[in-house]
């Protein structure tokens, strides 16, 4: 009894109307039609009809249908298109006519995707996937089936989600296993029962009464047949209707009730002729034929059997002529006709071993092809690894070269710092060699210099010896020649003091505020020789006991207080003359102040002796300051950092 | 491969440290190199100031000198003629 049920697969519906049955639909769609609407309206209501039709009559669905695609290729609607390749799709698959029903389901599916209509595509999709499993392409269909599922579940399309799920449950029902088909298509049942959505109910329900059937569980089988029945009746779905009847006459047969089966069998008869499903009514013949068989009517079963055998053999329809030829031989065994039992059991024989080859050279196919899968699969992986080993060689490398590139610029830094180094390094030390030769230059300038001044002292000395000699030894009656004598001795010894003073500064690197007082000191007891009635005063701060100068601020200064005192000494008619050297913020102040006769200094002319003061100070960064008012004396004021 | 190439990328890495330390090693040398050079010049430059002083005192007093010798060489010179006049008149000058 492998054939004993026909085929109740659901198609996905674009549009759905729960609350009327399908003639109901039908005549209000005709009802529009003759109110004459635009084409695009005419080309939707075609189309519709051929949906409707599907379930009530094929070849009214299939009149529809070819009208629907003419009117939308008239129109260049696309998407309607898509959607009459899928209805008239859906009409050649309730007929049995797959390949008609695949390709015009490819053509929709093709459609959608280059419009992107996604929901669409995967509607086409499922379709196609009903198509392959009544093709016996049972992993075609189960993949087609969950990627329609997976995109219907992401877009929370419920209803699809249960058609879909319904059609899994089908499947699982073809590859035998029954617990999952049960789960599938009771999760399909449940959504149409909350939505009320009775044409689904129909079909589910027959489907759960082909699995009840399947097992061996008659009782559960009608319980479900009649629950279809009912559904398929409030919905007018007669194919439906027809394919429970029939399946119901069958378990009749099996109980031995022929008369029932036989009732039940002319029954669903009787509504496939209104629906003209060719294949539908092929099938009911085999289950006629066999009910013929048991009683023992062998011409009218041989009729039956040989009308469904060109139906197959015109289909190609293999299953169902193996049991065609299976039945045959009985019938014709009985009926005493022994060439036509060995020609059919023949016959027989041979398509069992095709069918047999044809399976087992499709699970080697299939073999070959997860070997092949596999073999493509531990290629792409290795490949994977090589380019990811490549990628890894590719990175250090990239790394190699910016470290070497790195290194090198480092390298040359280095270098170049070097050579900087070395430019600095040169440079300070043609300076220090520059000032070196010009130090010994005026090392050995300074050492001639020496040289003449000891024997200019020597000569000065000897003049003033000799001219004192000609005094001391002779009378010199003449009182102008011992004058011109006198004079000569006196200017001698006053540059012969002069000579010391440089000699003693030049002698001295550093000159200390010490040996400065010392030198002033001595000179001020000169002066007091020379002019007894001034009285001169010297103070000097001892904190600037430890002051070093150098020889020409020490000589500059030395210089300055002299020219100041002789100055004084000379016009200020002065009698008290004071020099005062102190320490005034980090600061060397020298006030050389007399109490003589003053000058007005914004109307008396500066003399030598002045201006060689102020230039002497001005050379060494100093500042002068003179003050002095007619008889009121004289103050000069060096001011020294 | 990636090994002895990740090997020659530390290689290289400790290649890079040694030379910044060396560099920086250097520059520090270099710094104090320089200071002492500074020094010394600075000292030099001190002494060569010093020594310029103590020429222009030189001079200076060179140029004293040479006043002082004309005006002793007219001093002199007014002496011998005196003297010369005192011998004239006395007829005491050699014939």
């Amino acid at each position: 009894m492998k054939k004993s049920v026909l085929l109740s697969l659901f198609i996905l519906m674009s549009f759905y109307a729960p609350a009327q049955n399908a003639e109901q639909i039908i005549d209000t769609l005709k009802a529009q039609l003759r109110k004459k609407p635009d084409a695009k309206k005419t080309a939707a209501i075609y189309s519709d009809l051929t949906w409707y039709y599907a379930n009530v009559s094929i070849d009214s669905a299939l009149h529809y249908g070819l009208k629907a695609a003419a009117e939308s290729k008239r129109l260049g609607d696309s998407v309607l298109l898509a959607q009459v390749y899928s209805d008239v799709g859906a009409v050649y698959f309730r007929k049995g006519d797959f390949q008609n029903a695949r390709t015009n389901y490819l053509t929709a599916y093709k459609i959608r995707k280059i419009k992107k209509d996604f929901n669409g595509a995967n509607k086409a999709n499922a379709n196609l996937a009903n198509v392959y499993m009544n093709t016996n392409d049972y992993n075609a269909a189960m993949k087609s089936f969950f990627e329609s599922l997976r995109y219907f579940e992401q877009t929370n399309d419920a209803a699809n989600v249960s058609v879909t799920k319904s059609n899994i449950g089908q499947l699982f029902r073809k590859m035998k296993n029954y617990p999952k088909a049960i789960q599938y298509l009771k999760e399909a049942v449940a959504y149409a029962e909350q939505n009320k959505q009775n044409d689904r109910l129909c079909e589910y329900f027959l489907n759960l009464g082909n699995v009840y059937k399947d097992t061996n569980d008659s009782i559960n089988a009608i319980k479900y047949y009649n629950k279809s029945l009912r559904n398929c009746g409030l919905s007018a779905n007669k194919k439906a209707e027809s394919i429970v009847y029939q399946n119901i006459g069958l378990l009749k047969a099996k109980a031995g009730n022929d008369k029932a089966s036989i009732a039940l069998y002319d029954k669903s008869k009787t509504i496939k002729e209104q629906v003209n499903s060719d294949l539908d009514k092929a099938n009911l013949n085999l289950s006629i034929a066999r009910s013929h068989i048991k009683a023992g009517e062998y011409a009218k079963a041989k009729k039956l059997l040989v009308d469904a055998q060109s139906f197959f053999e015109s289909r190609d329809s293999k299953d169902d002529l193996l049991i065609t030829y299976q039945l045959l031989v009985p019938v014709y065994a009985h009926l005493n006709i022994p060439d036509s039992v060995d020609y059919y059991s023949e016959k027989y024989t041979s398509l069992n071993e095709a069918l047999t080859q044809a399976a087992i050279n499709r699970q080697t196919a299939d073999l070959e092809a997860r070997y092949q899968t596999a073999k493509k699969g531990k290629l792409l992986v290795e490949k994977e690894a090589e380019a990811q080993q490549k990628n890894y060689l590719l990175l250090a490398i990239s790394a190699l070269a910016f470290f070497i590139a790195l290194i090198g610029f480092l390298i040359y830094r280095q270098q170049r710092f070097k050579n900087i180094q070395q430019e600095q390094e040169f440079q300070l030390k043609t300076a220090i060699a520059h000032i070196e030769t010009q130090n010994q230059l005026q090392d050995q300038r300074l050492s001639i210099s020496r040289d003449l001044h000891d024997n200019i002292g020597a000569q000065l000395t000897f003049i003033i010896s000799a001219v004192d000699n000609i005094r001391h030894a002779f009378d010199i009656g003449n009182d102008k020649l011992g004058n011109k004598l006198q004079n000569i001795s006196n200017f001698t010894k006053n540059t012969i003091i002069e000579l010391r003073d440089t000699i003693w500064a030049m002698n001295n690197d550093e000159i200390t505020f010490e040996d400065l007082r010392a030198r002033i000191l001595n000179f001020i007891e000169k002066a007091k020789d020379a002019r007894d009635e001034i009285d001169f005063r010297f103070t000097i701060d001892e904190s600037l006991d430890g002051t070093k100068l150098t020889s020409i601020v020490g000589m500059n200064i030395y210089r300055s207080v002299q020219e100041a005192v002789n100055n004084a000494m000379k016009y200020a008619e002065a009698s008290e003359i004071t020099v005062e050297v102190k320490k005034i913020e980090g600061k060397i102040a020298i006030y050389i102040s007399d109490n003589g006769i003053g000058f007005n200094p914004a109307t008396v002319e500066k003399g030598n002796g002045l201006l060689n003061i102020e230039k002497r100070i001005e050379d060494i960064g100093g500042i002068l300051k003179l003050t002095s008012e007619d008889k009121k004396g004289t103050r000069i004021s060096l001011l020294l950092n | 491969m990636v090994f002895i190439l990740m090997s020659i990328i530390v290689f290289l890495l400790c290649v890079i440290v040694y030379l910044n330390v060396v560099f920086y090693q250097q520059k520090e040398i270099f710094r104090m190199r320089l200071q002492a050079l500074r020094k010394i010049i600075a000292e030099i430059d001190k002494k060569h100031t010093d020594q310029q002083g103590q020429i222009r005192l030189s001079d200076e007093l060179q140029q004293t000198l040479k006043e002082s010798r004309a005006v002793l060489s007219n001093d002199i010179f007014d002496l011998n003629y005196e003297l010369f006049d005192l011998l004239s008149k006395n007829n005491l000058l050699k014939k």
